[in-house]
């Protein structure tokens, strides 16, 4: 149970064949581990995937989680927003 | 989305310390192996020459805990008990693992494509947390500085 208490790595997984095309995913992954090897949290999410098409030509197309880009902005735009409210409040008085 | 939940008792019944141990090193490892790759992507499908390769996001936290102890045997206490000593051991944990879909790739002789997966329910909570928030921002402005008298 000798692992670092924190590591972030990136994987590549078995290649896909579709034809002469190849396409290979890959992950990242967080990983927190508490002192003593008790535990912990991981965090595994798709990153991108790598597209070798018949020609040779190579691509890599990032995956995004547009979900939580959504939520993310949200949040900041309530945290903006009520900054400005209280902005303009304090100037008004 | 996909929640599930997961609970280790150690010691359900008579085991022993170094079963325990074990346990727990099992469940860690099969912990770890939530960090693999193939784990975050499903199994491709194919359709035709379309091959339809779901992805996902994988969040898993846990923890567990051991412990054992042993003490003298207390004055009021009968005495026939051998030794005079007490010891036990104990242990537990829990963790959960969350996952949530991400982006289809969708690869062709063509070309290849993600499709993003957006969740409504989650984006709606999220519009309706930050609607409240600033909503109650704005009351606690308007009703200007609180009076401790």
């Amino acid at each position: 149970m000798s692992r670092s208490v924190y590591s972030v790595e990136n994987q590549a997984g078995d290649p896909l064949h579709l034809g002469q095309a190849k396409l290979v995913p890959f992950s990242q992954t967080v990983r927190i581990t508490f002192p003593g090897g008790y535990g912990g949290f991981v965090w595994n999410r798709p990153s991108a995937v790598l597209w070798q098409s018949a020609e040779g030509e190579e691509v890599v197309i990032p995956v995004h989680d547009k979900t939580r880009r959504i939520q993310l902005s949200l949040l900041a735009a309530a945290i903006f927003g009520s900054l400005i409210m209280w902005i303009i409040n304090r100037l008004l008085r | 989305m996909h929640d599930t939940t997961a609970n280790i008792t150690p010691n359900e019944g008579p085991t022993s310390g170094h079963e325990s141990l074990i346990l727990i090193e099992d469940t860690m490892d099969k912990f770890i192996a939530t960090a693999d790759v193939e784990k975050v992507y499903g199994k491709p499908i194919m359709n035709g020459e379309t091959l339809i390769l779901p992805t996902a996001e994988i969040l898993c936290a846990m923890g567990f805990g051991v412990g054992s102890g042993s003490g003298n045997q207390m004055d009021g206490e009968e005495k026939n008990q051998s030794e005079g000593s007490f010891g036990g051991s104990g242990g537990g944990g829990g963790g959960r693992v969350l996952s949530r879909p991400v982006a289809v790739v969708i690869a062709s002789p063509e070309g290849v494509r993600v499709e993003p997966v957006i969740d409504p329910t989650k984006i709606a909570l999220a519009l309706l947390t930050a609607a409240g928030f600033m909503m109650s921002m704005l009351f606690r402005m308007m009703r200007g500085p609180r009076n401790n008298d």
